[in-house]
């Protein structure tokens, strides 16, 4: 490359640096790149805005999806994701993977959460060689606000937008890896209340009070 | 491995003659392919190499003579770390702590001589010194031009706001 001085003479082009580099060359840089700083080295300039890097989108969605059962990219939850993210602005896997992003990291237990979701319930039994739990056994919130438990009579449940009661007592076992939401809880019947937290490991819900323990394990199946 | 190799030589763009081994040569796809075209003529014994200058070339083939030696681990995508030497042996990192210039002079030269191992390191490296920054720090690292509107600037970052929440 050469270009003219002001007096015509032709002379060196200035050195070489970052602008030299072609789409494909700052493709190969952003393959390195993980998603927040691909994000930010977008917003430099109109040209690094405009590169096609869709494909490496989607896999920093593949691999931030990997460990969240609910969200991780098999070929049932691709179906899901048209169905869902299906307008023209929402097709790209960058939108997605904000949206996902948005969605799986949402610390505020919904109703929606409680009746879309499939959940299991474990009692702690305390006895004098400690505690235990029992067997993981699938229950339904149902939407006529009334938690479905085999045998036992349906209960009636709400999430209560308020400071919970100190959870002091829940011992470490049951806390999962963020501290319990201190704007909401969940009331089941006339139970103490149930503390709630959003597992950081694979985006599911822990309700946990000193005599359950209830968890989510992804979107249910079943109508 | 008593028997010397036979050396092909690589003439930079100001026409210096570099002698290399051919095991080392042929690291570059470029040199592999020009000496397979002419296979049937055993001489061949120049590699006209006009798009790197000299100090380049140097850089080039001394990153492929220790290759050889001691093969680059593969880097991980994405980068777990801005530092060179958490992410491939200490030789690499050494080898790329050097000015921009040179580094995307390299860059270049492996996209052109088509050396794979080299591209990863050189293009590896501009990332890690992106990795952690912000638009306006990567603009100054790289001396970028912000070329956007404002309303263009206010949109991409409107796009963007979960990044900063996450």
């Amino acid at each position: 490359m050469s270009k003219r001085s002001h007096d015509g003479a032709v002379v060196e082009a200035a050195t070489v640096s970052f602008s030299c580099l072609t789409e494909e060359l700052l493709l190969s840089v952003a393959e390195f790149l993980p998603a927040k700083d691909l994000l930010q080295f977008q917003c430099v300039s109109r040209d690094l805005a405009a590169l096609e890097t869709d494909t490496i989108w989607k896999q920093r969605c593949q691999d931030r999806w990997a460990p969240w059962p609910r969200f991780k990219l098999a070929s049932k939850r691709q179906e899901e994701l048209e169905r869902e993210f299906s307008s023209v602005d929402q097709k790209s896997w960058k939108v997605r993977y904000g949206l996902v992003e948005q969605q799986a990291t949402c610390t505020e237990l919904t109703i929606d959460d409680l009746h879309n979701l499939q959940w299991y319930l474990s009692f702690i039994l305390s006895g004098v060689r400690g505690e235990s739990n029992t067997q993981l056994m699938p229950i339904r919130f149902c939407r006529n606000n009334h938690l479905a438990v085999m045998g036992h009579p349906p209960l009636p449940y709400r999430i209560v937008q308020d400071t919970p009661p100190s959870s002091d007592h829940i011992r470490s076992g049951l806390r999962g890896d963020r501290p319990f939401s201190d704007t909401q809880y969940v009331q089941i019947s006339e139970f103490p209340a149930h503390f709630v937290t959003r597992k950081q490991s694979n985006a599911e819900w822990m309700i946990v009070n000193e005599n359950v323990l209830i968890v989510s394990t992804g979107k249910r199946d079943w109508a | 491995m008593d028997v010397e190799e036979s050396t092909i030589n690589l003439v930079s763009a100001e026409g210096d003659s570099s002698p290399v081994p051919l095991s080392v040569a042929k690291m570059s796809e470029l040199v592999r392919s020009m000496m397979d075209e002419e296979a049937e003529d055993d001489d061949v014994k120049e590699i006209p190499l006009p798009n790197v200058k000299s100090q380049v070339l140097h850089k080039v083939i001394e990153f492929c003579e220790h290759h050889l030696k001691e093969p680059m681990t593969e880097i991980e995508k994405p980068l777990k770390s801005n530092s060179m030497s958490d992410v491939v042996q200490k030789f690499y990192a050494d080898f790329v702590d050097i000015e921009q210039v040179l580094l995307f002079e390299l860059i270049l030269a492996a996209n052109y001589m088509d050396i794979k191992p080299l591209l990863d390191l050189t293009c590896a490296t501009v990332a890690s010194m992106i990795k952690g920054k912000t638009p306006e720090d990567i603009r100054t690292t790289f001396n970028i031009t912000n070329d956007f509107s404002p309303e263009e600037e206010a949109q991409v970052r409107e796009e963007n706001k979960w990044c900063e929440e996450a």
